[in-house]
C-alpha cells in the first residue's frame, strides 16, 4: 500500500489519524490518572490498618493520626495544637513504626503522663491509654475520620 | 505499610493501556516510514519492553503503581521520539539508558521507602554529595562539566541532583535537634543544607554551568519552606521582608555580575542575529510554527540538523515532527510523575521533602527547557527528564522517580520503641 499516495489523495487523512492517535494516548493517560485516584482511597484504608486506626480523643473532639510523625504542642506549626501555658511549644512527638504508635517527651517542661505515670522514655501506646499533657487529657481510641497528612 | 499486593488498581489493565498508547504512536511511525524492517524492529522492541515491564511490575507489585505505569509510558514514547528524529534509526543507547533508569527507579525506591532508615543514612548522602563535588572540581576541569571515559561521557553534575534532594529532605525529629553556639540556636541539618546550596552555587559559577542553578535553588527553596513550617513562629513579618529583599538583592547582583557569556545570552535579540547567537532559538521557534498542531510527521523534521535538537531543544523537535498537541501531552505526562504525590499524599515529613524536591527539580527543568525553546528565557542547556537524550540525565531522573514512588508507598518499619529509647530524646 503506498501510503504517500494515499495521503496525497486524501490530505486530511494523516492529520485525522494523528489526531486519533494523540487523543488515544491522552485517553490512556486519563485512565491512569483515574487509577491514581483509586489508589488514594486504598492508601487511606491501608494507612488506617497500618496505624491501627488509632485517634486521640478529648471529650467529643477527635484528632486523627494521619502521618508517621505527629507533633503535639503550643507551637503554631504543631499538628495537634493546644494554646495552654502549661503546654510547651514542642511538647510531645507521636511516631508510627512497626505498626505501633510511640509517644515521647521532646522537651516538655511539665512532662507527659500516660495512665497517670510520667514518661521519661518513649512509650508504646495502646488502645484506651490515657495521655495527660498539661491539663488536657487525651484517650487513645480506634476509629476512622479525615486524616491529618504530612 | 503492608507488602501484600492489595492495590485495587489492576496492573495488567494499566499496562495494557500503555501498550495501546505505544501501539498508536508506532502506527503513526508506520504512516510516515511505511512498513519497513526498521519500523518493525522499533515496534517489537518497544512492545516487548512493555510486556517485560508488565511482568516485572507484576512480581514487584507495589501499593502505588502510578509512577511505574507513567514511567513505562514515558520511556517508551521517548524511545520512539529519539528513534524517529530526522529519519528512522533505532536509538539503542537511549533505549538502554531508559531501561537502566527504570531499574534505578526500583532500586532507589527500595533504598528510601523507609523514611527512618533513609534519614539515618544522611551522613552517607553528605559523603556522596561532597565526593561528587570533588569529582566535578578535580576531574572535569575548571571550565567543563563532562568526564570523557572514551566509550562514554558522564555528567557528574546530573548525579548531584538526586543526592541533593536526599539532603533536602528532613524529618520533624531532625528539625527538633538544635545546637547552640554563643547563644545562637540553630538546627545543624538546616545549616548543612544552606552550606551545600552555597557549594553548588559556587561550583556552578566556577564551572560556567549556571543553567541548572535554578533547578537546585528551587529544590533548596522548597526544602527550606517545608522546614520553616516548623519555625514559622520565628519568621516575623519583618524578617520575611528582610529575606525577600535579600533574595531580590542577590538576584539583581547576580544579574549584573553574571559572566560575559551569560550577559550575552540575556541581552541577545535573536531576530537581529539569526545566523549567530540567535541561530538555535530562531530555528527552534520556526520548527514549532512549522509543526503546527499535528506535526510534519515522524522523521520529516529539519531541526534535527541543529545542535542540541535531541537535548536542549527537544521540545521544538517534537513539536516539528509530532505536533504541538503531542508535545504538550508529553510534557503533561512527565509532569504527571511528580503530580502523583497529590493523589496519594506522603505519610512522613521526610518523604514529603523528597517528593517536593523532585517535583521542584522536574518542574523547573521542564520550564527552563520549554521556555528556552520558545525564546521566553535564554537557553540554559537543561534537559526534559526522560525525554531528552543523555544517559546521565536519564539515570538521575530514574533515581528521582524512585523517590516519588517511595513517597507513595512507604514502609514504616525499623525503629522500635527500644531503639528510640537508646537514641534518647530528640
Amino acid at each position: 500500500m503506498d501510503l504517500t499516495a494515499l495521503f496525497e489523495r486524501y490530505p486530511y487523512l494523516r492529520e485525522a489519524l494523528t489526531a486519533f492517535a494523540v487523543i488515544f494516548v491522552d485517553f490512556c493517560a486519563l485512565i491512569i490518572l483515574i487509577a491514581a485516584g483509586r489508589e488514594r482511597r486504598r492508601g487511606d484504608r491501608l494507612w488506617a490498618r497500618e496505624g491501627r486506626g488509632y485517634m486521640l480523643a478529648m471529650g467529643t473532639t477527635f484528632f486523627p493520626l494521619g502521618a508517621a510523625e505527629i507533633l503535639i504542642g503550643r507551637h503554631p506549626a504543631a499538628d495537634i495544637r493546644f494554646d495552654d501555658t502549661e503546654i510547651s511549644r514542642f511538647h510531645a512527638l507521636l511516631t508510627l513504626s512497626n505498626g505501633q504508635w510511640t509517644i515521647e517527651d521532646i522537651g516538655a517542661q511539665n512532662g507527659i503522663l500516660v495512665n497517670g505515670r510520667r514518661i521519661t522514655q518513649p512509650r508504646i501506646l495502646r488502645q484506651n491509654d490515657q495521655i495527660q499533657i498539661g491539663k488536657r487529657r487525651l484517650t487513645v481510641v480506634r476509629g476512622s475520620g479525615k486524616d491529618v497528612t504530612a | 505499610m503492608s507488602r501484600t499486593n492489595t492495590n485495587p488498581v489492576s496492573h495488567p489493565f494499566l499496562l495494557l493501556l500503555v501498550l495501546f498508547a505505544h501501539t498508536a504512536m508506532l502506527l503513526l511511525v508506520m504512516l510516515s516510514f511505511g512498513l519497513t524492517v526498521e519500523v518493525l524492529k522499533l515496534a517489537c522492541i518497544v512492545l516487548i519492553s512493555d510486556f517485560i515491564g508488565a511482568i516485572v511490575l507484576q512480581f514487584v507489585a507495589q501499593e502505588a503503581c502510578t509512577v511505574d505505569t507513567v514511567l513505562l509510558l514515558v520511556l517508551g514514547m521517548s524511545t520512539i521520539y529519539q528513534s524517529c528524529f530526522g529519519g528512522l534509526e533505532f536509538a539503542l543507547k537511549h533505549y538502554i539508558f531508559g531501561l537502566i533508569a527504570f531499574l534505578m527507579c526500583q532500586l532507589s525506591y527500595v533504598l528510601v521507602r523507609n523514611p527512618y532508615r533513609a534519614e539515618k543514612l544522611k551522613p552517607l548522602w553528605y559523603g556522596c554529595f561532597f565526593a561528587l563535588i570533588a569529582t566535578i572540581f578535580f576531574l572535569t576541569g575548571s571550565r567543563g562539566i563532562w568526564i570523557d571515559l572514551g566509550f562514554i561521557t558522564i555528567q557528574p553534575s546530573e548525579f548531584v541532583k538526586p543526592v541533593f534532594v536526599l539532603i533536602c529532605a528532613s524529618s520533624i525529629r531532625t528539625q527538633l535537634r538544635k545546637s547552640e553556639l554563643h547563644g545562637w540556636h540553630f538546627v545543624p541539618d538546616n545549616l548543612m543544607l544552606l552550606f551545600c546550596t552555597a557549594v553548588i552555587a559556587g561550583l556552578q559559577w566556577y564551572c560556567r554551568d549556571l543553567g541548572s542553578l535554578p533547578t537546585f535553588a528551587a529544590a533548596a527553596g522548597c526544602a527550606l519552606l517545608l522546614r520553616f513550617r516548623y519555625l514559622r513562629e520565628k519568621i516575623s513579618v519583618r524578617l520575611m521582608i528582610v529575606l525577600i529583599v535579600g533574595v531580590i538583592f542577590v538576584a539583581v547582583m547576580a544579574w549584573h555580575l553574571a559572566p560575559a557569556y551569560v550577559q550575552d545570552r540575556l541581552h541577545t535579540d535573536i531576530w537581529s542575529d539569526m545566523s549567530g547567537s540567535g541561530y538555535q532559538q530562531v530555528k527552534a521557534l520556526t520548527a514549532i510554527a512549522e509543526g503546527g498542531w499535528f506535526g510534519k510527521g515522524a522523521g520529516n523534521g529539519t531541526l534535527v540538523n541543529v545542535a542540541a535538537s535531541r537535548t536542549d531543544i527537544v521540545f521544538s523537535t517534537i513539536c516539528e515532527e509530532w505536533g504541538l498537541f503531542t508535545a504538550i501531552m508529553t510534557v503533561v505526562l512527565v509532569l504527571f510523575l511528580p503530580a502523583a504525590i497529590l493523589t496519594v499524599p506522603p505519610r512522613s515529613y521526610y518523604h514529603s521533602g523528597l517528593a517536593l524536591g523532585v517535583a521542584a527539580m522536574f518542574m523547573v527543568q521542564m520550564t527552563l527547557n520549554i521556555f528556552g525553546s520558545c525564546n521566553l528565557i535564554p537557553f540554559t542547556g537543561v534537559t526534559i527528564p526522560f525525554i531528552s537524550q543523555g544517559g546521565s540525565s536519564m539515570l538521575s531522573s530514574g533515581i528521582m522517580a524512585g523517590f516519588l514512588k517511595a513517597a507513595q508507598a512507604p514502609v514504616l518499619t525499623g525503629r522500635s520503641a527500644a531503639q528510640l529509647r537508646k537514641g534518647g530524646r530528640a
